[in-house]
C-alpha cells in the first residue's frame, strides 16, 4: 500500500516537474540568487577585510541546511492547504490508510526532488564562491536527523493546517524561525541549559552538520545520540500531533472546506 | 439485502466564542441497500452534506454508529469496505494532471496495484466517454467532463458504498444523462449508492429510496414509488368558459382556485363543483400530475 502511494506521489512529482520545468527550478534559482546577493553584498561591505575559508564554508553549509529544512517545514502544511482548496483532501481521506501515514509517505516521496534542488543550489553556490565543503560519511546521521526533525515540524504545521487550513502567513514566518533554529549557536553549554538546548528542534543536528561540512571535526557518540534523539523525537511528536489534529478536525467538521 | 445502516447519528457543530451551536443531525436512522440508490433530500442546511461526510468518516458524529450487514463498525467505514465519494462544490481532481494520470494516481491512493489499475483506468475512461480525452489536462476539460472524471475517480476502487453529494451540479443535460447512465450501471452491479441533490430530475431518474431530511432529522424514508404516490394530492383541473360572478363566489368559498380558463380543486370537491356549475357546458376534466419536486416541497412544508 505505502509502496504504491510512494510510487504514485513520486510519479506525480516527476510529471509536474517535466510539465512545468521553469516553475520547478524557479525556487532553486531564487534561492541561489538570494545567497549570491548576501555573499557579494557582505563582501562589498567588508571592503578589503579577509573572510576565512572556514567561516565562509560554515555560512554556505548553514544556508544549505536552512534551505533543506525550510522546504520540509513548509511542504506538508502547504499541500494540505492546497488539497483542501481543490477538494482533493476529501478523496485522500477515503484512502484505506491513516491520514498521518499518508502525509509522511508523501513527504518522503517528495524528498528526492527537494534534495536534488538543494544539491543544485549548493553546487552553483560552491562554483561561484569557490567554497569546498567537507563531505564525509559522518555527516550522514546529523543530516538525516535534520531531515527528520524538519519533517516533524512540517507535520506539526500540517496538523495546524488540518484545523485552520489557511497557513500561508505561518509558512512565511516559518522561514525565519527555521533560520534561527538552524543558525543559532545554542549548543556547547553544560548542565540543564545544555540539555534544554539539545531539545530545540533541528538545532543540535544542524550545528553539528554545519561543523562537519565546514571543517574536519569529529563527532562523539554523545553527539550522535543527541542528534538521533532530537530528530526522532520531533518526528514522532509531529506525527502524533498531526494524528491528533485530524481527530479534532473530524470532531469539528473541519476536514473538508477551505 | 440490507447493506449499510445508519443508526442514531447526531452531530452538533460547536462554534464557541458565544456563537450558537449548530445542530446538523439528530438521531438519523437510514437503511442503505446494496444495488439501490437512496436519495437523501432536504433544503439547504438540512444536514445532507454532514450526513454524507459522517458516513465516509470525514466528520465524527457525537453519537450513533454505522452498521454493515447488521454488525456495528468501529472507526471509519473506509476501514471496513471500499468507499467512493463525489463531494459537493469541488471536482476533487488534480488540474495539472491529465484525466488518465488522475485516475492512475487515485487508483494508487486506493491501493490498486499497477497492473490492476491499468485495466481499471482504461475501462473507466471508456465508461465515462473520456477515452479520446485521456491525455488532456483535467483543468482543460469542460465542466461536464471534469464532473464525469470526478465520478470516475470516486469509483476507481469499485466501491461497495458510493456517496454522491450533488454529482451533477452545473453539468449540462447531456452529461447528466451520461452520468446517470453510468451510475445506473454501478447500481445494477450491486453498489449501494447514497445520493444528495437539489436536481430532482436526477433524483427521480436514479433513486429507488428516498429519505427526506429536515433540520437534521429524518422526516420520511420510503420507496420512491410510495413517495411519488404520497405526492399525489388528487388535484383536478376543469376547463370552463363564461363563469359568472355568483358561481365564482360560491366556488371560491369551496376553496376552488379559479384560473383564467380553468378551475383547480381537490378530488373531494368534485361533485360539489359539478353541482355549482350545472347546467353549464363543461370542458375537459384532467387529473393534475404530481412530480417529485412538488412532492418534496409539500413534504418539507407540511
Amino acid at each position: 500500500m505505502f509502496t504504491l502511494l510512494a510510487y504514485a506521489e513520486m510519479r506525480k512529482n516527476i510529471i509536474t516537474i517535466k510539465r512545468y520545468p521553469i516553475e520547478s527550478v524557479l525556487g532553486a534559482i531564487v534561492f541561489t540568487l538570494f545567497f549570491m546577493g548576501i555573499f557579494f553584498g557582505s563582501r562589498y561591505l567588508a571592503g578589503g577585510a579577509q573572510v576565512s575559508d572556514q567561516r565562509l564554508a560554515l555560512t554556505v553549509a548553514t544556508y544549505v541546511v536552512w534551505l533543506t529544512t525550510t522546504g520540509l517545514f513548509a511542504g506538508p502544511g502547504a499541500q494540505i492547504s492546497d488539497d483542501a482548496r481543490t477538494g482533493i483532501l476529501e478523496q485522500i481521506f477515503l484512502a484505506p490508510c491513516r491520514f498521518a501515514s499518508f502525509i509522511v509517505v508523501r513527504v518522503f516521496s517528495g524528498l528526492v526532488h527537494h534534495l536534488v534542488l538543494v544539491a543544485l543550489v549548493l553546487s552553483i553556490i560552491c562554483l561561484f564562491t569557490g567554497v569546498r565543503l567537507h563531505y564525509s560519511i559522518n555527516a550522514l546521521i546529523p543530516f538525516l536527523c535534520v531531515i527528520l526533525a524538519s519533517i516533524g515540524l512540517g507535520l506539526l504545521v500540517a496538523g495546524y493546517a488540518m484545523v485552520v487550513k489557511r497557513v500561508q502567513s505561518l509558512l512565511s514566518l516559518g522561514q525565519f524561525i527555521m533560520l534561527a533554529l538552524v543558525a543559532a549557536p545554542l549548543g556547547g553549554h553544560g548542565g540543564s541549559f545544555g540539555m534544554l538546548t539539545d531539545l530545540v528542534p533541528i538545532n543540535p543536528s544542524a550545528q553539528m552538520l554545519g561543523r562537519l561540512l565546514s571543517q574536519h571535526s569529529a563527532m562523539s557518540t554523545t553527539d550522535y545520540v543527541i542528534c538521533l534523539t532530537n530528530g526522532l523525537a520531533w518526528f514522532a511528536l509531529g506525527y502524533v500531533m498531526l494524528d491528533r489534529a485530524v481527530k479534532v478536525a473530524k470532531q469539528r467538521g473541519l476536514v473538508s472546506g477551505y | 439485502m440490507k447493506c449499510l445502516s445508519i443508526r442514531g447519528i447526531s452531530k452538533t457543530y460547536r462554534r464557541g466564542n458565544g456563537a450558537a451551536d449548530v445542530i446538523a443531525l439528530t438521531g438519523v436512522d437510514i437503511d442503505i441497500h446494496c444495488g439501490y440508490v437512496t436519495a437523501v433530500l432536504g433544503l439547504n442546511g438540512a444536514g445532507k452534506s454532514t450526513l454524507i461526510k459522517v458516513i465516509c468518516g470525514l466528520i465524527e458524529p457525537d453519537s450513533g454508529h454505522l452498521e454493515l450487514d447488521g454488525h456495528p463498525i468501529k472507526g471509519s467505514l473506509t476501514k471496513h469496505c471500499r468507499v467512493g465519494a463525489v463531494f459537493e462544490g469541488n471536482r476533487n481532481i488534480y488540474w495539472r494532471l491529465t484525466a488518465r494520470e488522475n485516475l492512475e494516481y487515485f487508483a494508487a491512493v486506493q491501493g490498486l496495484s499497477h497492473s490492476a489499475s491499468k485495466g481499471r483506468v482504461n475501462e473507466l475512461l471508456r465508461a465515462i466517454g473520456l477515452d479520446d480525452r485521456s491525455h488532456t489536462l483535467a483543468g482543460n476539460l469542460s465542466r461536464g467532463m471534469q464532473q464525469r472524471l470526478a465520478v470516475a475517480v470516486a469509483v476507481i476502487n469499485r466501491p461497495e458504498v458510493l456517496l454522491l453529494d450533488e454529482p451533477t451540479l452545473g453539468v449540462d443535460l447531456e452529461n447528466v444523462l451520461n452520468i446517470v447512465a453510468y451510475l445506473k450501471q454501478l447500481k445494477d452491479d450491486g453498489t449501494a449508492i447514497i445520493l444528495t441533490s437539489h436536481q430532482m430530475d436526477t433524483v427521480e431518474m436514479l433513486s429507488d429510496h428516498v429519505a427526506v431530511l429536515q433540520s437534521g432529522r429524518i422526516k420520511l424514508a420510503e420507496d420512491i414509488k410510495a413517495f411519488l404516490t404520497r405526492g399525489s394530492t388528487n388535484l383536478y383541473s376543469l376547463s370552463v368558459d363564461g363563469l359568472d360572478r355568483s358561481r365564482a363566489e360560491v366556488l371560491g368559498a369551496l376553496g376552488v382556485v379559479i384560473g383564467e380558463r380553468a378551475l383547480t380543486f381537490p378530488e373531494e370537491k368534485l361533485y360539489e363543483v359539478f353541482d355549482v356549475l350545472r347546467p353549464m357546458t363543461l370542458g375537459t376534466l384532467t387529473r393534475e400530475a404530481s412530480d417529485i419536486t412538488s412532492t418534496f416541497l409539500r413534504t418539507v412544508r407540511d
